[in-house]
């Protein structure tokens, strides 16, 4: 005879609330006539009950809990003394005694089956090591504009090392470019020299004509390959004092904007011919290097913040607007620049709206900025000339939140706002510019002459962007316009990768204001990751060797490419990357793979002591595996709104609808378990963005091989549950038990 | 290309043979064969059947398919309409898979099936692509000589650009007709109505005034923004407009001015050397400044 | 069916479409945003009721031009069949539809056209008896 295992059994009757279904003391004596210790308190969550279990237990006993549900009072279980991964709880008050109380008996035998199947998962539990790494604690910024230098002094604010990648020769990225901020209309001189301040006096370093070509390394420890474009110009040692830009016979070198950061001048080899070295001859810090090469280096960081910005979109292929075929039509960035230019000569100008934006040819979404902007530029005519006549054609304005002042103000100066998009714009033999209009609210075409076309484009996946999907390759995911994925509403600042976070426009279209407001949030998740990060437990997939027959699916289906090849060629997960959702347990068609909070033994242990009868013969038995980020949660909800269902129905929460393996599934049917089901996400709404479609994919074809058996496909079943969906669940399994009972039991079921 | 399927259509052979008679005359100096399609049908135009019945539509357009798979080959044709109508319902019933079984169910009754093999191609795209600009221009014998042409391409040759297997980079923007005309040795500037309706269609049917006031709009800023020497149409019912409607124009004095058109093909084979009676027998507005610039050139 | 009243609900009434249309610079009465917004209404039959559905030239600017890639055109035609069924449609069309009914073409070759052609150098335009009584019995149905 074995030694007696070291697993103990708590009931808690919940003051009473579970006493009034379930026999507490008929479910402690069970266990105990299985020949394990069971106790039993009336208040387990209490400071006193947890007193209880710590005086009853030590660091090595393996933690029944059975009481309410696992999701319920868990700061209060954490102060256990048993290593967490020994503990377990399961569901007798909220999924058990609250919903069938009009059926104590069945109630009592759903419970008693749920605790034997709790002892399994226990007794194949194994306690697992919290481990530390070292942390680079600086944030690497790919991108110069507003959101990049804005990341690096938040980061540097937040105790962080911040240093910016930026590619062009200059940091300030699009914003430098513009003639004035909305909705203040202030230059952008004034914030972005305030920007550069802070940079310069927190020395908060910026490799400026560099570019990233290479991500090694792991979230917390990455290291970066970069490449330096030669500047000619030593950043360190010119004094800019204009002697090159005097000297040079070929203008190659100036300052090509007031606002340059490094405030160093530029020198364009290209245009630099003549080989004359003047330059450098007379620089009088030697400051120039007209040999200098590109060159290669490694930077090391613990995060990095995407921040690649936005491109203006090209209305090249919308030609019927004139672009690039009069010259006095512009894009709306283009406008910023031409708008400096302007006098006060009386001027008529058109601004067309949405113009390759909400296109379903070109830019599908709202490049939520053209509307501002394009009043933007229209009040600045107005405050050039108020004689300036300024039409802009629009089809929504969109204004949001205060910015419905500026447009209300817009109206008030008389900026003609017409409803209508123009089809074309047209050159005249005389040189004027006409738009031919049809005004959907007078019902009437007009015919607008324009000295000036401004067509209002919209914002697009960046080059910077693009290049960098070749270089971070998997470890960044791209929606179908090509900005950077996030989790949109809750955590729009995460990608799908921990430790690479985006700011700005290279998430999707924003305005100045969002782009400085998203690197504060990105800031501020990085900084919580590399804080987090420093302790964290070895519960990653643990691959057993003997089973596995390297066959990939596990790498293939890893949502977040966290399957490498250790030296021997098989699998591993990258404990940096994964993020324990189980979706390659569920994958492995030869049951190899576990991760630390569930295993394929526990699963497997825990069916075989089901007693499938406990019902009656021809009573169906289900279980039901239920992702725990909504599914099982939106069933724990069914007793708070007073709910109900058939005891029939056993619940397993897993860690997602993806980590359920066929084997398992198939295991319940040999079994002679008459149903199952696998809840999850509504597919676009998975926490590991495609468990809930792999899981999908996975039962059809345990289906497949049910009908192969001649066994009935609708046993197993998959269910969308959102979080919820408490009335989902009811309907669903209303209607799966009938079926079952029409079917008749489960021909594998042994009486 | 060794042979190509010569889709006449209706309008051609009735209205204007003689941009028929070009059509074999290029295609031959090309080195291309034409086959006939014995039987063909009606497109039928958008203004007929499209606007009433849509599967009969799609019957009748198929025929004509039908009889291009028969013989293994691919289509071209001079006219706008044809090649908007055949291609139209050949996307639509590539589109819509209920709606070539149905057509398809109705043609199993006279023992035939719509297999959707056949290629519809317009002149225009047919000398820029499958014979090419070099080709042209190796071929030309009368060159053009600088004649100035304006182009109309015709909306049918352009839009809906989806249902098209080949088309302008641009087709708001066109440049393959002007390519064309300058490989002939013409000039062919952009002008600002170069996509507006000729009025031809179901106006003229409908509202001929209208069309014909249409069509002079468009023509005004021709004359004014290029005063050309020629029109050189891509389709044969805009054709009937520039040459035909204009000179009912000119009858009623509604045009003090006349620019003689001709259809793309027409042009092409003036430039590949063919007898301008020929060419152009049945153009109501003379040809005589055309012709003598061309030979000015000799 | 080829196409349903669903296939214009993308539209956002920008009249992008009734800008371009070269038919709405003559005749203002045709104003296709305004058909395609009655069909997104479900007002199908105000809008066939409309003579001006038939004043379309089926130049598929609109078409092309469309942001939302909705086909005005051949909504218009949806509508038009819709229209012809219900017997509100102008004789020209059903007339001209008659016509290649019969002769399976719009402009029937006659022995005149023939002479004409020939003397032009042209081959004769024969009629195929077989394959227009194939033609007649596939459009017959219809």
């Amino acid at each position: 005879m074995n030694a007696k295992p070291n697993i103990k059994v708590f009931v808690c009757s919940c003051n009473g609330i579970i006493e009034n279904v379930l026999s507490v003391q008929d479910l402690t004596g069970g266990v105990q006539d299985a020949g394990l210790e069971a106790l039993s308190h009336p208040f387990l969550c209490s400071q006193e009950g947890i007193r209880y279990i710590n005086e009853n237990t030590d660091a090595d006993t393996k933690v029944l809990i059975a009481a309410c549900s696992p999701f319920h009072k868990q700061s209060e279980f954490s102060n256990l003394r048993t290593n967490k991964f020994l503990i377990h709880r399961i569901d007798i008050r909220d999924q058990c005694a609250f919903v069938h109380k009009n059926k104590p008996d069945e109630a009592f035998k759903k419970a008693q089956t749920l605790i034997k199947m709790g002892v399994e998962k226990v007794r194949f539990s194994n306690s697992i090591d919290q481990f530390s790494s070292d942390i680079t604690k600086t944030i690497a910024v790919i991108g110069g504009g507003i959101a990049g230098i804005n990341t690096a002094i938040f980061a540097n604010d937040a105790g962080l090392k911040a240093l910016i990648i930026e590619k062009s020769p200059y940091l300030g990225g699009k914003v430098k470019e513009l003639f004035t901020y909305f909705p203040r209309m202030c230059p952008p001189a004034c914030g972005l020299e305030l920007f550069f301040n802070r940079l310069r006096h927190n020395r908060i370093s910026a490799l400026t004509l560099t570019e990233l070509i290479s991500l090694e390394g792991n979230p917390g420890n990455f290291e970066l390959t970069y490449k330096r474009y030669p500047r000619y110009i030593d950043e360190n040692k010119c004094t800019v004092c204009g002697l090159c830009i005097q000297e040079c016979p070929n203008q190659a070198i100036y300052l090509p904007n007031h606002l340059c950061y490094p405030s160093i001048p530029l020198l364009d080899r290209q245009s630099c011919l003549n080989e004359c070295m003047r330059c450098s001859e007379i620089c009088p810090t030697n400051a120039i290097n007209l040999n200098e090469n590109e060159s290669f280096d490694k930077l090391n960081a613990g995060a990095i913040v995407v921040a690649t910005g936005w491109d203006s979109f090209k209305p090249d292929k919308l030609s019927e607007y004139g672009y690039k075929v009069i010259d006095r039509v512009f894009t709306n960035l283009e406008f910023e620049k031409k708008i400096k230019e302007l006098t006060d000569k009386k001027t008529t100008v058109a601004f067309i709206q949405c113009v390759g934006s909400r296109d379903d040819k070109n830019l599908p979404y709202c490049s939520d900025v053209c509307c501002m902007v394009s009043i933007k530029q229209a009040l600045s005519l107005k405050t050039l000339n108020h004689d300036n006549e300024v039409y802009i054609f629009y089809n929504d304005i969109r204004t949001p939140g205060e910015y419905e002042l500026f447009y209300k103000r817009a109206r008030k100066e008389g900026i003609h706002f017409i409803k209508g998009i123009p089809s074309e714009v047209k050159e005249t033999t005389n040189g004027e510019i006409n738009l031919s209009v049809y005004d959907t609210v007078l019902n009437k075409r007009i015919d607008i002459k324009a000295d000036l076309v401004v067509l209002a484009t919209g914002m697009m996946v960046s080059d910077g962007t693009l290049n960098l999907k070749q270089v971070l390759d998997k470890n960044l995911n791209f929606n179908e316009n090509g900005f950077v994925v996030s989790h949109l509403q809750c955590y729009p600042q995460d990608s799908l990768r921990e430790g690479i976070y985006s700011a700005g426009a290279c998430r999707g279209p924003m305005d100045v204001a969002s782009s400085i407001n998203s690197a504060s949030s990105s800031v501020i998740s990085a900084l919580s990751f590399i804080n987090k990060k420093i302790n964290q437990y070895r519960d990653f997939p643990n691959i057993n060797k003997e089973k596995c027959d390297v066959c990939k699916r596990c790498i293939e289906e890893c949502p977040h490419n966290a399957y490498l090849f250790d030296t021997k060629g098989f699998p591993y997960a990258d404990e940096n990357k994964c993020r324990r959702c189980g979706i390659c347990m569920g994958s492995c068609p030869v049951g190899a793979i576990s991760i630390g909070s569930l295993n394929i033994e526990q699963l497997s242990s825990m069916i075989d002591v089901i007693d499938v009868g406990i019902f009656g013969d021809d009573e169906p038995l289900v279980l039901a595996f239920l992702c725990q980020n909504d599914a099982y949660r939106a069933v724990d909800d069914i007793s708070k709104y007073g709910g109900n269902y058939e005891p029939n129905i056993l619940t397993i929460p897993i860690p997602c609808a993806g980590a359920v393996n066929g084997l398992i599934v198939a295991k319940a049917i040999s079994s002679g378990i008459d149903g199952v089901i696998v809840g999850g996400c509504e597919d676009a709404q998975c926490h590991f963005s495609k468990g809930s479609s792999l899981a999908q994919e996975r039962i059809k074809s345990i289906r497949d091989k049910l009908t192969e058996m001649f066994l009935e496909p609708e046993r197993v079943s998959f269910f969308h549950i959102p979080r919820d969906g408490s009335n989902i669940f009811l309907n669903q399994t209303k209607n799966f038990l009938r079926v079952l009972r029409d079917m008749g039991r489960n021909p594998l079921r042994i009486i | 290309m060794k042979q190509v399927g010569l889709f006449l259509g209706c309008n051609i052979p009735f209205n204007r043979p003689d941009i028929e008679y070009s059509a074999r005359y290029i295609l031959k100096e090309l080195g291309v064969d034409a086959v006939d399609l014995e039987g063909a049908s009606c497109c039928p135009a958008f203004g007929t059947m499209p606007s009433l019945d849509i599967e009969g539509w799609a019957a009748a357009s198929a025929w004509n398919l039908v009889l291009a798979d028969e013989k293994g080959i691919d289509l071209v044709t001079g006219c706008g309409s044809c090649y908007g109508s055949l291609n139209e319902a050949k996307h639509h019933m590539e589109s819509h898979p209920e709606l070539k079984e149905k057509v398809n169910q109705i043609y199993a009754k006279v023992g035939k099936e719509y297999k959707g093999t056949a290629k519809i191609s317009n002149f225009i795209n047919f000398l820029y692509e499958s014979v090419g600009l070099e080709n042209i221009k190796a071929k030309v014998k009368n060159n053009l000589n600088g004649l100035k042409c304006a182009v109309q391409t015709g909306c049918h040759n352009l839009w809906p650009s989806r249902a098209y297997p080949s088309n302008e980079d641009n087709t708001f923007y066109p440049k393959r007709m002007r390519e064309i005309c300058e490989a002939l040795g013409g000039a062919a500037p952009h002008y600002s109505a170069i996509t507006d309706c000729c009025g031809m269609g179901a106006l003229r049917s409908n509202a001929s005034d209208k069309s014909l006031a249409l069509f002079k709009k468009k023509l005004d800023v021709i004359k004014e923004e290029l005063d050309p020497d020629i029109c050189v149409i891509g389709c044969s019912s805009c054709l009937l407009q520039f040459d035909g409607g204009q000179a009912l124009l000119a009858e009623q004095k509604k045009l003090n001015y006349q620019i003689p058109a001709l259809h793309l093909v027409q042009l092409t084979a003036l430039a590949l050397g063919a007898d301008v009676d020929k060419v152009a027998a049945f153009a109501k507005i003379p040809l005589n400044g055309v012709i003598n610039k061309i030979k000015g050139g000799n | 069916m080829l196409l349903s009243p669903n296939d214009a609900q993308s539209c956002l009434k920008c009249g992008k479409c009734t800008s371009g249309c070269d038919i709405n610079r003559l005749d203002p009465s045709f104003i296709p945003h305004r058909l395609i917004h009655l069909v997104t209404m479900g007002m199908v039959a105000d809008s066939i009721s409309e003579y001006s559905i038939w004043k379309c030239s089926t130049c598929f600017t609109c078409s092309e031009r469309c942001p939302q890639r909705i086909k005005v055109t051949e909504i218009l035609w949806m509508l038009k069949e819709k229209a012809f069924k219900e017997g509100k449609s102008p004789d020209f069309v059903s007339k001209q539809s008659e016509i290649i009914k019969t002769h399976a073409k719009l402009f029937p070759i006659s022995d005149k056209d023939n002479a004409r052609r020939q003397k032009a150098g042209l081959p004769v335009i024969e009629e195929y008896p077989d394959g227009l009584a194939n033609l007649r019995q596939i459009l017959g149905d219809k």
